[in-house]
């Protein structure tokens, strides 16, 4: 008896599609429930931003981060001046070091309660979501303070920050991750050994690591396949060398190495990392320091060209500026980690049911904005 | 380098050759990790001779101890000598204005001004010549070029490979499975992968390619027409080099051979023209949509 192969469909999910994260079509040949390919198709929210760039100075590009991956810009910022900073060889104070850490690994957690809530909406559970949300709120009301925006900041700037931190900002911070610590815990309970996400996750859309590799897979997704790489580690920039943090990798806890499950789980952990990270920044930070004292009073870089990348809640987030010596960008490409993620999600979802498929697409945690540039 | 630097180099390799390897890896500045480790390579070499060079007198000088004490003197004498980013680049206005002022001072007569200093200037500018060296004997790019004019001749161009290789248009489809497989190169990761208009009828396409194993970087380079803007695919070599070259065509024209998918991936597939080159117009109505043009410059 062979196998009965019945006519393939092909079904288009999206570009309109609650759990396509944004703007994506996914055009997915089925037999049956089984996929037997995607084909996905992006671009619906190309902006060209390299382009833009290329038109507007240095300083003008930042706003211009900020609206690629809109849920973590802080981070988005952070890559570019440490990236500008490296190539026009500045050097910030340490309490402009250690604010930009504590707003990006902020970014990070309120990036992973997003992307971890979203994941559980997609597989249908509803709950964990509006508690994520509940706590991201938070985290923004701590950004709000700071700058006055709650999701574009335009907060870091090349040669230091727009504004000191607000008063009252400590002790908030402090007020939040005590609040939010025991948090996780509940996540935990929640959803990771929940009986029904387990079944939904784990075994799921295991990812290789060479496979990772090969399709530059980084980030939460190449750590859950179990590889220990993360640049904050592996390639300091800014001061995360001075701070003692794990890097949580993925172990199949409760199927094989790298599943849905893993790339879940591995956020998770990493949110605690980061809380570890907030609270060593904030009792090391310098309580003098000028944020605008490095600023350049105009942003010339030397002619030549720099490849810089750091660590989003996504993965490596590169910048490649080349530089013709005037006060604007001859050439930016970001390397967008999201855009790597999605790549390779033909070659780990092909052959899976059609709900699977959404659930694997929720795990890599992709921002289309992002994608698209 | 500043004398401050070389100083803090000279130290740090000293204490490595002893074993104490962690004081160069926990360094934050990266520019000066590399220098430090590129000095450490050569000291490597030659280890005792090293240690008695430095450590029996303890460089840098006494000048230079003096213009620790003194440093607007240390400036004034960079500015002097042409480097005014440096005294641009001083944190403190108050120290700035200083430096500054004494500068018009020392420039009237600048001669007599380095004559009261007594500087030592040959001294230094050989030391700073030795580290440069080293920075260059000791790199990746280096030893790909060795090994790969090696197997395939005439691939690499350039004969400066300090921050890039210029790779050879025909040997790259075959150079960029070496680099893959090749126990000692060994780079798995395709990093980023993009193009450029160089203008005067150039293209130009660039991959930076990170080995997870052994943790180093390198980037490539190739050149091609305008004309004829052909460069063979790696799609097969870096599994991610599928979409990355598909946005390097969708941005720039540029047309990679072998290819098994070459399309337009953030575009619409009926868009005219590549928005990255330098020469680009924009399309004027797409589908009956008009598209705003872009403003020149920024108001």
């Amino acid at each position: 008896m062979g196998v009965i192969r019945g006519e393939e469909m092909v079904l288009n999910i999206g570009p309109q599609h609650p759990a396509t994260h944004g703007v994506l079509r996914l055009q997915v040949k089925t037999d049956g429930e089984i996929v037997s390919e995607i084909k996905p198709y992006i671009g619906y929210l190309h902006r060209c931003f390299e382009k833009h760039c290329e038109n507007v100075t240095y300083e003008q590009v930042l706003p211009f981060t900020d609206r690629c991956d809109y849920l973590a810009s802080m981070t988005m910022n952070f890559g570019y001046v440490v990236a500008m900073e490296e190539l026009m060889e500045i050097r910030v104070n340490d309490r402009v070091q250690h604010i930009r850490v504590v707003m990006a690994e902020l970014q990070r957690i309120a990036s992973h309660l997003l992307g971890l809530g979203a994941f559980g909406l997609d597989i249908g559970a509803f709950t964990p979501f509006l508690h994520m949300l509940r706590d991201r709120e938070r985290i923004l009301d701590l950004f709000e303070m700071t700058c006055g925006a709650r999701l574009l900041y335009n907060y870091m700037w090349i040669g230091g920050l727009s504004h000191d931190l607000p008063v009252g900002f400590v002790e908030s911070t402090y007020k939040f991750l005590d609040y939010f610590e025991p948090k996780i815990d509940e996540f935990v309970n929640l959803l990771v050994h929940n009986k029904i996400f387990v079944e939904r996750t784990a075994d799921i859309g295991v990812m290789p690591q060479d496979v990772a590799i090969s399709y530059g897979v980084t980030g939460p997704n190449l750590r859950a396949s179990g590889l220990n790489w993360d640049l904050r580690k592996n390639d300091p920039y800014s001061i995360y060398n001075k701070f003692d943090f794990n890097i949580p990798v993925g172990q199949g806890g409760k199927g094989t190495v790298g599943d849905c499950w893993d790339r879940f789980y591995v956020r998770v952990l990493e949110m605690k990392e980061s809380i570890k990270i907030v609270r060593q920044a904030l009792a090391s930070m310098p309580k003098d320091g000028d944020v605008h004292q490095s600023l350049p009073k105009k942003i010339k870089p030397p002619i030549g060209s720099i490849y810089r990348r750091t660590e989003s809640p996504r993965g490596d987030l590169g910048y490649y500026i080349e530089s013709d010596g005037s006060n604007v960008p001859y050439r930016l490409k970001m390397r967008s980690p999201a855009f790597t993620a999605l790549s390779v999600i033909d070659e780990i979802a092909a052959g899976w049911l059609l709900s699977d498929v959404l659930a694997i697409l929720g795990s890599l945690d992709i921002v289309l904005g992002e994608i698209d540039r | 380098m500043s004398p401050d630097t070389e100083k803090i180099i000279i130290e740090l390799v000293l204490k490595a050759l002893n074993g104490d390897m962690d004081s160069i890896n926990n360094l934050d500045d990266r520019v000066l990790r590399s220098k430090a480790k590129a000095a450490l390579f050569k000291a490597k070499k030659d280890p005792d001779a090293y240690r008695e060079k430095y450590s029996k007198s303890s460089i840098p000088n006494d000048n230079e101890n003096n213009f620790k004490n003194d440093p607007i003197t240390s400036y004034v004498l960079k500015g002097l000598d042409g480097d005014m980013d440096q005294i641009n680049a001083i944190e403190d206005r108050v120290l700035r204005g200083k430096v500054k002022a004494a500068l018009v001072k020392a420039k009237k007569d600048p001669k007599s001004f380095k004559m009261q200093v007594g500087l030592k200037e040959v001294k230094k500018q050989t030391i700073e010549l030795d580290e440069e060296k080293v920075d260059i004997e000791e790199s990746i790019n280096q030893r790909i070029k060795k090994l790969a004019l090696e197997k395939f001749p005439q691939s690499i161009l350039n004969d400066d490979v300090e921050k890039f290789l210029l790779v050879d248009l025909k040997s790259w489809s075959s150079l960029s499975a070496y680099l893959k497989t090749e126990e000692s190169l060994f780079f798995d990761s395709l990093q980023c992968q993009t193009g450029f208009d160089l203008g005067e009828g150039l293209l130009e396409a660039r991959y930076n390619l990170h080995s997870m194993k052994h943790d180093h970087y390198t980037e490539i380079r190739i050149q091609v027409t305008k004309d004829n803007p052909r460069i063979p695919s790696v799609e097969e070599v870096w599994r991610i080099a599928d979409w990355f070259e598909r946005e390097t065509y969708d941005m720039l024209g540029i047309h990679f051979d072998g290819h098994r998918d070459m399309r337009r991936i953030l575009l619409p597939d009926d868009w005219e023209g590549w928005p990255l080159r330098k020469d680009y117009d924009v399309q004027e109505t797409y589908h009956g949509i008009v598209i705003p043009k872009m403003k020149e410059g920024w108001e």
